[in-house]
Order: structure tokens, then C-alpha cells, then sequence
């Protein structure tokens, strides 16, 4: 049944995260509003099994273009879909990415996040909004002490951990400036079937059934980064729910 | 994700299993969930994993996703989300890969890769 009370906002909605997530509050009840970037070919796969044509009656999940990089569109978004709950997960999260795209991955990853709470703080939605933050292990970088906890220092090591860092506090920041529910989760690796395909655990699992398909004879080089075999001890892969 | 928002005062929690493993072990598992053994030989950029049967080149090395800066050993410490939250991880880093590489199996099969 549905709850009116519960709207959520997910920026995102299309990755792993997003889609599963999209998935569990729609179980809970929730109305979901999920965010996605326009694109010219279809990339909603993750998401199709829980579309439904929005003319139908009692629908619950709704689709909508947004990119966090252009802060009318996230302002208007935020107020049409009036969302109780807001999960952050949207990012350009691919750190070897990020060298390539530092300004485009600090304006997602970073100005991204501050233009979604300016939305929230400029429609006065502070009081009846919680705000959710995708942290991550990556902002521990050249990590100042093993095990990590919520007190050890940052020392991020790429332009995608830089401007996590940003959104990190920038969140805190509102928090303890205007009183908003935002949170950080700070996620070590987490893996699934719909990790993306341009990851290392995707990858290999891939390269396992194309081996075992015959489609490929030997070897898959390039498939596999050098951490997938070479002695990179300090790359690891982590479970994660 | 929900747990953290649905407490009564926001804060910043660590989700992690507690655990570390490397790509290496991750390959090895993966190819184990088709019957095969890994065999590990050469060093550095030449170090390749072959079919310990078939003696087949299943995993090699590319320079090209080097990174110009590479993270330190990150293992999360997941007490305060367990403490707090109630939150633990479910799901073993072997029962994980048995589950991706029979997803892609599966959809290689249905012809969907």
C-alpha cells in the first residue's frame, strides 16, 4: 500500500545502488522518484522491472531527467517531486575516470551535492526533508590507519575523492548549519550482479562466462586491470549486504 | 542507506564488512565457479594466470588501468553501523562471486552479453 508520507527522491536511480534501492523502498511503500541523466541510447535496464506506464492507476516509481550539473533543473525537479527522503547516489564514480575528467567529476561529485541541498534550503524544505549522502572508502586514500572508522582522518588520492570530500562536509556543513536530517554512509566496496561493467569484479566475472562461452579463445587482456592479477595487494574487493 | 536516514539525529557511518581480499583471490574464486584453477606465473607486467588443465591464458595484465595514484589498504571498521543500526553484511565475499559470475553465465546463455 501506498504511504503518502514517504516520497523519496534518488539521484542516480539507473546504477546498482540506486536501482536496489529504488526497489527496496518501493516495497516498503514509498512513493519513488528516480533521477537519471538523458541519453540517447536506453539505460534503464537496471530499473525496467520496476516501470510501469505512469498512466496507470496506483503507480509509485516515476522516472525523471536530471543532471546535477545544471542547478535549475535540480531545483525544479526537487519541487515537483517533493520527496521526504533525498539518496544522493549520483555520481561519475569511476576514479581512473576522474583523472581523465577532473573539472566534470568535481562538478558532479562536488557542486552536484550542494546544489542539491541549496534546492532543499531555498524551497524552505529543510524541516520535512532528510538528506542521504553517498560517501566513500576512497576519501580514506593513502589511509592514515587500519582499520578506518568514522574518525580517521581523509587523505583522498584522486579528483573523485577530492570532490567527495567536498560533498562529505559540504553535507555536515548543512547539517549543522540549517539543521537538516543529512547523513553520510561511508561504503567500502560493495559488488553484485549489476555492478557496472567497466569495474574490475564485473569484469572478471564477465571474462569467466565469455571463457567459458568459447567467445573468447585466450587470453583477456584489457579486460582485466593489473590489480585483477598483478601484486596489488592494497586493492581489494568487499562485500557488502 | 534507510537505516541511516530513518534515525532520529543524522551522522556519518562506515558500511563495510570488515574484511579485505584481493582481486587475486577474486579471480581465482570466479574461475573456481567453472571448475578451473588458476596457475599464477611470471612476474610483475608479465605475470599471467593460466588453466592449470589447459594451460589457456585466462587473466593478463594491462598498464593502460593503471591509476597515476593508487589507494592504501582500505578496511572498513563496521562497529558504529552495528552498534547503532543494527547493520551487518550478509552476504560472504565467495557466496557474492558465486552469485555474479552465475548471473553472467546465465545471461550469456540467454545471450544477453
Amino acid at each position: 500500500m501506498s504511504d503518502a508520507s514517504k516520497v523519496a527522491l534518488i539521484t542516480g536511480a539507473t546504477g546498482q545502488d540506486g536501482a536496489l534501492l529504488a526497489e527496496l523502498l518501493l516495497k516498503k511503500g514509498y512513493v519513488v522518484h528516480g533521477a537519471k541523466r538523458p541519453s540517447s541510447s536506453f539505460n534503464t535496464g537496471r530499473v525496467d522491472h520496476l516501470y510501469r506506464d505512469p498512466h496507470e492507476s496506483g503507480v509509485r516509481f516515476f522516472l525523471h531527467y536530471c543532471d546535477l550539473t545544471d542547478p535549475t533543473n535540480v531545483l525544479r525537479v526537487r519541487e515537483e517531486t517533493q520527496p521526504t527522503e533525498v539518496y544522493n547516489l549520483a555520481a561519475q564514480s569511476h576514479v581512473l575516470t576522474s583523472f581523465e575528467m577532473p573539472e566534470y567529476t568535481s562538478n558532479v561529485d562536488g557542486l552536484g551535492v550542494l546544489r542539491l541541498l541549496e534546492a532543499i534550503r531555498v524551497l524552505k524544505l529543510t524541516e520535512r526533508t532528510r538528506f542521504y549522502q553517498a560517501s566513500t572508502s576512497e576519501l580514506y586514500g593513502r589511509a592514515q590507519e587500519v582499520p578506518q572508522t568514522e574518525r580517521t582522518p581523509f587523505y583522498p588520492q584522486s579528483p573523485y575523492a577530492v570532490a567527495k570530500l567536498y560533498a562529505y562536509w559540504i553535507t555536515i556543513n548543512y547539517r549543522e548549519s540549517y539543521g537538516l536530517h543529512a547523513s553520510n554512509g561511508i561504503l567500502f566496496n560493495h559488488e553484485g550482479p549489476t555492478r557496472g561493467e567497466t569495474f574490475v569484479t564485473r569484469k572478471i566475472t564477465r571474462a569467466v562466462a565469455a571463457i567459458e562461452n568459447g567467445r573468447v579463445q585466450r587470453s583477456i587482456s584489457a579486460i582485466l586491470t593489473p590489480s585483477a592479477i598483478g601484486a596489488r595487494r592494497r586493492t581489494m574487493l568487499r562485500a557488502c549486504g | 542507506m534507510w537505516l541511516i536516514v530513518q534515525q532520529p539525529q543524522p551522522d556519518d557511518y562506515v558500511l563495510a564488512t570488515g574484511e579485505t581480499h584481493t582481486v587475486r583471490e577474486f579471480v581465482e574464486l570466479a574461475f573456481k565457479e567453472v571448475g578451473r584453477t588458476v596457475v599464477l606465473k611470471g612476474k610483475g607486467l608479465e605475470e599471467k594466470g593460466m588453466d592449470q588443465r589447459s594451460g589457456e591464458v585466462l587473466v593478463e595484465i594491462d598498464a593502460r588501468y593503471f591509476r597515476p595514484l593508487e589507494v592504501d589498504l582500505l578496511l572498513g571498521d563496521p562497529s558504529k553501523a552495528r552498534e547503532k543500526l543494527g547493520w551487518r553484511h550478509r552476504t560472504s565475499f565467495a557466496d557474492l562471486i558465486g552469485k555474479m559470475a552465475r548471473a553472467d553465465l546465465d545471461a550469456y546463455k540467454r545471450n544477453l552479453l
